[in-house]
């Protein structure tokens, strides 16, 4: 079925030969059995001397023998090719030649007839070509071209004549060779490096892109040429499979077609500019017969003659070419009964969706390229619902000021308006709902493009890191390793080993610091880190498992994954037309999954892995070990990243799940394993740091106490010495008194000093001078003093209120020293 | 999420990534990514993936161009190497041949005619 459309394309490529005249061997796809000899064309300006009705005749059959050879080579392609469409198309032109030929050589177009039609004659014979559209064969350029050589009063040349659906199948002939050639140049150059390619395949290469630019060219030389809407049309189809989707919906027939209509149309226009000129020219020479310009008139006389000759020439094309025209289209509507293969089956891509075809089915497209034409058609839909949603507003509006255009009293006319209004403000709201719909895939989709996006950057972040000279350019050693390995050999170019720097390693005294830092903030130092590397590793464990679900099961699979293979399996088999499960295509199939899969997850599980690494980097930026050490070393990542594999790699078992502790677990050990370490050194800073407090605390409560102690025996004293009687009958003196009470209140043995104070303020309260014996005062506190001390008579009445307080005062301080 | 449309996103964040686009938009789309318009998405992917195709086909053309270049003029020293050790060689054949003979030697041995 799907065959049928190849003549069709070969066909149109025939008709248009290769701009560049290349070989067929030389990459083109026209095939050399397809494309029988062309027969001479005309040229279009050639202005032969009028040939005599035998030589009309006998060119007319040597035409028509030719013709009819290439006819029968054709056909035979056709039959071997089981081209049944065509060989049926083909026969009957066959026939038709034949016939024509023969009435010639019988001399039913006897010379006379032929010269009194010989234009007529002559529009039959060159409109041949175009008489069986159907047939698929036959040259499209030449109908125009061959009508046109006969109308030497005209320099049209053959472009100007081609409708456009020609110029536009000739455009994208070019356009899918041109195309053809780039995809060739690419796929030669795919997965080979400068380095490796011998003289022979840069000449090869070479020869490539050179035939790839030049074959461009053209295909831009051609497209200029066309209207700028057909051209932005074309230029839309920017891959070699959209152009040959549309080759293949302008079937020949389409082509022949329309190449007929626009041909009728053109000389439809000649014929009336002809009308024209014929009734200018009759009106030229009734004036010149009328007046004295009889010779004017002779000369016109003979251009009108041409003129009428062309006329009845263009009269008999076009009615031929109508009743062709009628039969063709019987021809193609016989040809498209039902059962029978349509060559134009291919699917425009907007319907694409709602009504994939049997071809589509049977040969089905990319899943990728169902999206697109899902999307490409959701985006039309909404274009028209825009068009449509501007068309209401128009209507609505139109419909409100014909409803205010009715006169009061036309309450029916108004309300009729209004329901019409309403109904539009209905339509309105509907088209509005539908265009409201929200766009795009989809936060998941936004999310799996970010994923894929921070994987690839950071890949190349490793990669670009790396030093890359000229030399690596020019086809030194591999620059980008792949992705597995790059996290291995990144320590250092070749295997070298990598300096260690001052960061990555840390000293005994850097540990001592650290510490001491810890110490000096109470353990926070410590702490912190140990918690962000726990929180963020956790995270990144979790992340890790939570792709690790993408990896697919190869073997051991649960029994809902077994079932579906299976049953992909089956579809697939019975695409390919296998009934029974016993065919070891069966298991070749499975074996095809399998491999799929394994490739899916070998990039998967890469991809996880740098993913992983990444967020590392990126989480645990500023983290650094015990002693102030770098930790996320290349050497920890790589470590970290084969662990990681091992683990991914084991999960592609149906008996393995993906666990965040375990995954954790590896990137916590490899990353750095005395973690938890921090967390015991905090405990200790916090410890100290309560030690410290207490002893601080102590010692500062220790000294409130004695001060609190010591107030209160004081003031203990002083309630004890207020209660006893403050005065006292002199025994002997002051001084023996003051000594006595100090004694009998605690003091056990007072100092002269002690003694003297209270002594001193005994004597003040009593109001005794002391004196001296030589009447020198010996205190002057007491020089206010009436009596004199030496000469105090025994029971003197003393006042000792102040001396007792004095004691007390003198007990507290003792008692605060002592404490 | 079908895995169709999961591919294509993954194949977009790796030609956007890829990409020589500005930060800023790159930015942009993958902000914006999941209300863009389906259309729109398949255009971005063709979009990035034909400027992918023109910069490796330039950079091919570009190493290809500089291994021609380096072997031209292996090819150019070579040669005039050659040249140089020929011409070298032509010399010392000379030399060899027609030694150098003091300045005041005279130049040919014309034979004295005795009056």
């Amino acid at each position: 079925m799907v065959s049928t459309k190849k003549p069709t394309i070969k066909t149109i490529r025939a008709e248009f030969p290769d701009p560049l005249s290349k070989p067929a061997t030389e990459g083109m796809l026209i095939s050399p059995t397809t494309i029988p000899e062309q027969p001479p064309v005309p040229s279009v300006v050639e202005s032969s001397p009028e040939p005599s009705p035998e030589n009309r005749v006998s060119d007319s059959v040597e035409s028509l023998n030719a013709q009819i050879e290439r006819e029968q080579l054709l056909l035979e392609h056709d039959r071997i090719q089981r081209l049944s469409i065509t060989v049926q198309g083909d026969e009957q032109k066959l026939r038709d030649l034949i016939a024509r030929r023969d009435a010639l050589v019988q001399g039913e177009a006897t010379p006379e007839s032929a010269s009194a039609s010989a234009s007529e004659s002559e529009s039959e014979s060159e409109s041949e070509p175009t008489s069986s559209p159907v047939l698929g064969h036959e040259t499209i350029s030449r109908a125009p071209v061959s009508e046109h050589s006969i109308n030497t009063s005209s320099e049209q040349s053959i472009e100007s004549l081609e409708p456009e659906s020609v110029k536009e199948t000739l455009v994208l002939t070019l356009q899918e060779e041109a195309f053809s050639a780039r995809r060739e140049m690419i796929a030669f150059r795919h997965g080979k490096k400068v380095a490796d390619l011998t003289p022979e395949q840069r000449a090869q290469y070479k020869q490539l892109k050179e035939t790839s630019q030049a074959k461009r060219k053209v295909w831009m030389a051609e497209l200029d040429k066309l209207p700028e809407e057909q051209q932005d049309k074309l230029k839309e189809l920017t891959k070699l499979q959209e152009v040959r989707d549309r080759l293949e919906t302008m079937t020949s027939e389409q082509v022949v077609d329309q190449a007929l209509e626009g041909t009728l149309e053109s000389y439809r226009d000649e014929l009336r500019t002809l009308e024209a000129q014929i009734q200018e020219m009759e009106r030229l020479i009734r004036y010149d017969k009328d007046t004295v310009r009889r010779v004017t008139a002779l000369g016109n006389e003979d251009d009108l003659k041409t003129l009428r000759s062309r006329r009845r020439s263009l009269v008999a094309k076009i009615a031929s070419m109508s009743a062709q025209q009628a039969t063709s289209q019987s021809s193609t509507t016989s040809t498209s009964e039902p059962g029978t293969p349509v060559i134009s089956a291919a699917p425009a891509p907007e319907v694409a969706p709602s009504a994939p075809s049997v071809v589509a089915e049977t040969a089905p497209r990319p899943m990728l390229d169902y999206e697109r034409d899902r999307a490409e058609a959701k985006a039309s839909r909404l274009e028209l619902l825009r068009a449509s949603m501007s068309e209401v507003d128009k209507r609505i509006l139109a419909k409100t000021l014909e409803r205010d255009a009715f006169p009061a009293w036309n309450v029916i006319g108004k309300m009729r308006a209004e329901n019409e209004r309403n109904r539009l403000l209905d339509e309105h709201r509907r088209l509005d709902r539908e265009m409201n719909e929200r766009p795009g895939f989809g936060a998941k989709f936004k999310e799996a493009a970010a994923k894929a996006y921070r994987s690839v950057k950071s890949r190349l972040k490793f990669e670009r890191s790396r030093p890359v000279g000229i030399g690596d350019l020019r086809g030194g050693p591999e620059i980008v390793p792949p992705i597995g390995e790059s996290v291995e050999i990144e320590g250092g170019a070749e295997g070298e080993p990598v300096e260690p720097t001052v960061e990555s390693k840390g000293s005994r005294w850097q540990w001592i610091k650290q510490r001491l830092m810890g110490a000096g903030t109470a353990g926070w130092t410590e702490f912190r880190p140990a918690r962000k590397f726990q929180k963020e590793t956790k995270e990144v464990g979790r992340d890790v498992a939570s792709f690790a679900r993408l990896i697919q099961k190869e073997r051991d699979l649960p029994y809902d994954e077994a079932e579906d293979e299976a049953h992909k399996i089956m579809d697939q088999m019975k695409v390919e037309g296998i009934e029974s499960s016993e065919d070891p295509r069966f298991l070749e199939l499975s074996a095809e999954i399998t491999e799929r899969k394994v490739i899916e997850n070998d990039a998967k599980i890469e991809e996880i892995v740098v993913a992983a690494i990444d967020q590392l980097e990126e989480r645990l930026k500023q983290y650094k070990g015990r002693s102030g050490e770098d930790m996320l070393t290349e050497e920890n990542k790589s470590k970290i990243a084969t662990e990681m594999r091992t683990r991914l790699v084991s999960l592609r078992s149906g008996h393995a799940e993906a666990d965040v502790k375990e995954l954790t677990g590896v990137i916590r050990g490899n990353f750095d394993k005395n973690w938890k370490r921090r967390y015991f050194y905090a405990l200790i800073d916090v410890v100290l740091w309560g030690l410290l407090i207490k002893y601080v605390a102590g010692k500062l409560l220790a000294g409130k106490a004695k001060e609190m102690v010591a107030t209160k025996a004081g003031g203990v004293a002083t309630k004890e010495i207020a209660q006893e009687t403050t005065t006292a009958v002199l025994k002997d003196t002051i001084w023996g008194e003051a000594e006595r009470q100090l004694v009998s209140h605690g003091v056990a043995n007072p100092t002269s000093v002690q003694i003297q104070q209270v002594a001193l303020k005994f004597a003040q309260d009593s109001g005794v001078k002391v004196v001296a014996k030589g009447g020198e005062l010996l205190w002057p506190q007491t020089a206010a003093g009436v009596f004199k001390d030496v000469a105090l008579g025994k029971d003197f009445l003393i006042h000792m209120a102040g001396g007792l307080k004095e004691i007390a005062t003198i007990k507290t301080g003792m008692i605060a020293g002592a404490l | 999420m079908s895995q169709t449309t999961e591919q294509l996103a993954v194949r977009i964040g790796e030609l956007l990534a890829e990409s020589s686009l500005d930060q800023k938009i790159k930015d942009v789309i993958l902000e914006r990514l999941d209300a863009m318009p389906e259309d729109l998405v398949f255009r971005l992917k063709d979009a990035l993936e034909g400027e992918q195709e023109e910069l490796e086909g330039v950079i091919f053309d570009i190493e290809l161009f500089i291994k021609e270049q380096d072997e031209r003029w292996a090819k150019l020293e070579e040669d005039q190497q050659k040249a140089a050790s020929s011409m070298a060689d032509e010399l010392f054949e000379k030399l060899k041949d027609h030694p150098v003979t003091s300045v005041d030697a005279p130049k040919d041995e014309t034979p004295v005619q005795q009056p």
